[in-house]
């Protein structure tokens, strides 16, 4: 008796495993490569710097968010860079934000943007002083 | 009695007569001291007087020039006659559309500061505005019609800005090299596909998904 006991319960468990795994979907993120914003900005030291190169990568089925990464490029700077790494998330009402860490002092936040891409964006120190704006325009 | 009535009328006629003659003497010398002053209505008053740049100005009456000069002093010689003021130096800067559909100019006369005028607003006391058109003016002056056209503007020797800007912010690479890439890649071919992902999105959040 205790024995069929056994075997209906581990039947049971075995059959629901595939149920319970599909409450959880594993994604494959996508790269979104080569994407390029025109950068105009005010702020001293980063003047001479007016494209933003970055990589994308998340799962846009799955989730709203992406990570992303590359380079702000300031030919008009000795031909420098400043690496850049953030993220980004679709907001409730379809906007998209973004946050971005610029070389290792400041931050781009580029709030509600529009469906192109396209706006303004504060620049900040790491101790949240504003110090400029940035207009990105998505190409 | 009769004589007393007598009396009185002689002191009432001397009386009259003293004031008469008086009156006399203050109207011939007021008519001495105008004829004085306008040469015998020879000049208008004040021809003498340059043009007043930037501002309109009423043409002024012999009677308001009385008004302001010392009585005793004033020569009793007719004024010799005075040449004619010279022209304003008028300079356009520009033309603008105005508020109301017409042409407004933007003058300077004389060296004074830019003011805008219209068609048939005064430059000066005799010249006024006679037509503004897209890059010129003209206006009249002693009869004769003026034609001035926008200045041309200077060239300003502007200071190169500095290639390098202001120091950089910490994490500056300098002189960095270019970023790897896939062989035919270049920045910003992957706009469009973005662009597409980015609208089905909204689209899906728009439709609640």
């Amino acid at each position: 008796m205790p024995g069929i006991f056994k075997s209906f319960f581990a039947t049971a468990l075995v059959a629901a495993v595939p149920t319970l795994a599909m409450a959880y979907q594993i994604g494959v993120p996508d790269t979104y490569s080569d994407l390029l914003w025109r950068v105009s900005s005010n702020v001293p030291g980063l003047a001479g710097c007016n494209e933003l190169q970055l990589d994308a990568t998340g799962d846009l089925r799955l989730s709203s968010k992406l990570s992303m990464y590359g380079a702000l490029n300031c030919p008009l700077q000795s031909g420098g860079s400043y690496g850049v790494v953030g993220s980004s998330y679709f907001g409730g009402d379809g906007s998209f934000n973004m946050t971005l860490i610029v070389g290792s002092a400041t931050s781009l936040e580029c709030v509600r943007l529009p469906g192109n891409l396209s706006g303004t964006c504060g620049y900040y120190d790491t101790r949240g002083s504003f110090l400029g704006s940035a207009v990105l325009t998505f190409r | 009695m009769a004589s007393n009535v007598r009396g009185w009328v002689w002191a009432v006629v001397i009386v009259a007569g003293v004031l008469a003659v008086a009156l006399v003497g203050k109207v011939w010398h007021d008519l001495a001291l105008e004829r004085a002053i306008t040469g015998a209505g020879a000049q208008p008053w004040p021809a003498t007087d340059p043009p007043t740049a930037g501002r309109v100005e009423a043409p002024a009456t012999p009677g308001t020039a009385v008004i302001g000069l010392p009585t005793l002093s004033v020569p009793s010689a007719p004024l010799p006659a005075v040449p004619a003021p010279a022209p304003p130096s008028v300079v356009l800067s520009g033309v603008a559309m105005g508020v109301g559909g017409g042409n407004v100019a933007i003058v300077s006369i004389n060296q004074q500061p830019d003011m805008l005028v219209r068609v048939g607003d005064a430059l000066t006391a005799t010249a006024s505005v006679v037509r503004i058109e897209e890059s010129s003016m003209t206006y009249r002056y002693a009869g004769t019609e003026w034609r001035v056209s926008v200045k041309p503007m200077q060239s300003v020797a502007a200071p190169n800005p500095p290639a390098v800007p202001a120091k950089p912010l910490p994490g500056f690479v300098a002189s960095a090299p270019a970023i790897a890439r896939a062989a035919g890649a270049e920045p910003g071919s992957g706009n469009d596909a973005f662009r597409q992902v980015v609208e089905k999105k909204r689209q899906a959040i728009a439709a609640g998904q």
